[in-house]
């Protein structure tokens, strides 16, 4: 199962090879949940989504310095 | 430059804008007042652009002075003002830079108890701040005032700005904070803390980028001029790639 990733500009192909969530994909990233807001194929979801083949995860990192 | 404007102090500073918008439209600028959160990488920059673009009045917040790690980026800072409280050194430099637009500035902490007194009159609140959690106190301020927030931030090479009122989502929906609906007790702001991770990297174009946005944001809200990008949309880049600039909808 591939999937893509886009943090930021950037864009990477990923795979998991179980327990296909966004939650385990974070931890693989080593992202806290907390710190962005995650969206799947162009929607909002929470960390129990499931990923599957083809999807295109985007991770918006919440930023906060001035 | 136009003759017309040639010995009127006010109007001859900010001459060569004149054929970006009418007078009318101006003269609504040069009767705006607008208050900035913060006076250091983000704040300077909007501060100096506001007051070269001939803003009515400034309100400025800010609780610090400035040290030598300041200098990388914030603009107000040189070392004449090491150790001096931010609010007054800004005070200063924009006097020299347009002695025609009114200043006040506010040496102390924004919270919860004094940010409706701080920002009450205003016609538009620009954030510069450095954490989430006066942003969030800022916010809601903003949106119980009815007055538009300008929202930036930055991390590392990273920018983002957009604009909130009480027609778009607020910046804690956006953004999915576990504050929303909640007062700001010690567990929620707990829960705000755990979205960040220390101080963030800064280096100098950014923050100055995302202050002279901001600052045009301003001009536009009031003049009228151009499209304002408003939440959900929001304008996000990493300088280091041009191409990264981009308006999202979050």
């Amino acid at each position: 199962m591939a999937f893509k990733v886009k943090i930021g500009n950037k864009v990477k192909d990923m795979k998991l090879d179980d327990n296909k969530t966004i939650k385990n994909l974070l931890k693989k990233l080593n992202v806290s949940s907390e710190s962005v807001v995650t969206k799947k194929n162009g929607e909002i979801v929470i960390e129990d989504e499931i990923i599957d083949d083809g999807d295109e995860i985007q991770l918006i990192r919440i930023i906060y310095g001035g | 430059m136009p003759t017309r404007y040639i010995g009127d102090g006010y109007w001859e500073i900010i001459s060569r804008q004149m054929s970006i918008v009418t007078k009318s439209q101006q003269e609504r600028f040069k009767n705006a007042e607008i208050t900035v959160i913060g006076t250091g990488g983000i704040g300077g920059a909007t501060l100096e652009m506001l007051a070269r673009q001939g803003v009515g009045k400034l309100n400025f917040v800010d609780k610090d002075v400035f040290d030598l790690s300041n200098l990388n980026r914030q603009v107000m800072s040189n070392l004449d003002a090491l150790s001096i409280d931010k609010t007054l050194a800004t005070k200063e430099q924009l006097r020299k830079i347009n002695p025609y637009v009114k200043t006040n500035r506010i040496s102390q902490e924004v919270n919860e108890d004094n940010v409706e007194e701080i920002i009450e009159g205003s016609d538009i609140l620009i954030d510069a701040v450095d954490n989430l959690i006066t942003r969030v106190i800022l916010t809601r301020a903003a949106n119980k005032l009815n007055i538009p927030y300008i929202h930036g931030a930055i991390h590392g090479t990273s920018g983002q700005i957009t604009t909130f009122t009480n027609k778009t989502p607020t910046y804690e929906e956006l953004f999915r904070f576990p504050s929303i609906g909640k007062k700001l007790q010690d567990k929620v702001r707990e829960d705000i803390q755990k979205m960040t991770r220390g101080v963030p990297p800064v280096i100098g174009p950014v923050p100055n980028i995302v202050g002279c946005l901001e600052a045009m944001e301003a001009f536009k809200l009031i003049t009228g001029i151009g499209k304002v990008t408003y939440a959900p949309e929001l304008l996000t880049f990493d300088l280091l790639d041009f191409k990264s600039f981009e308006v999202q909808q979050i």
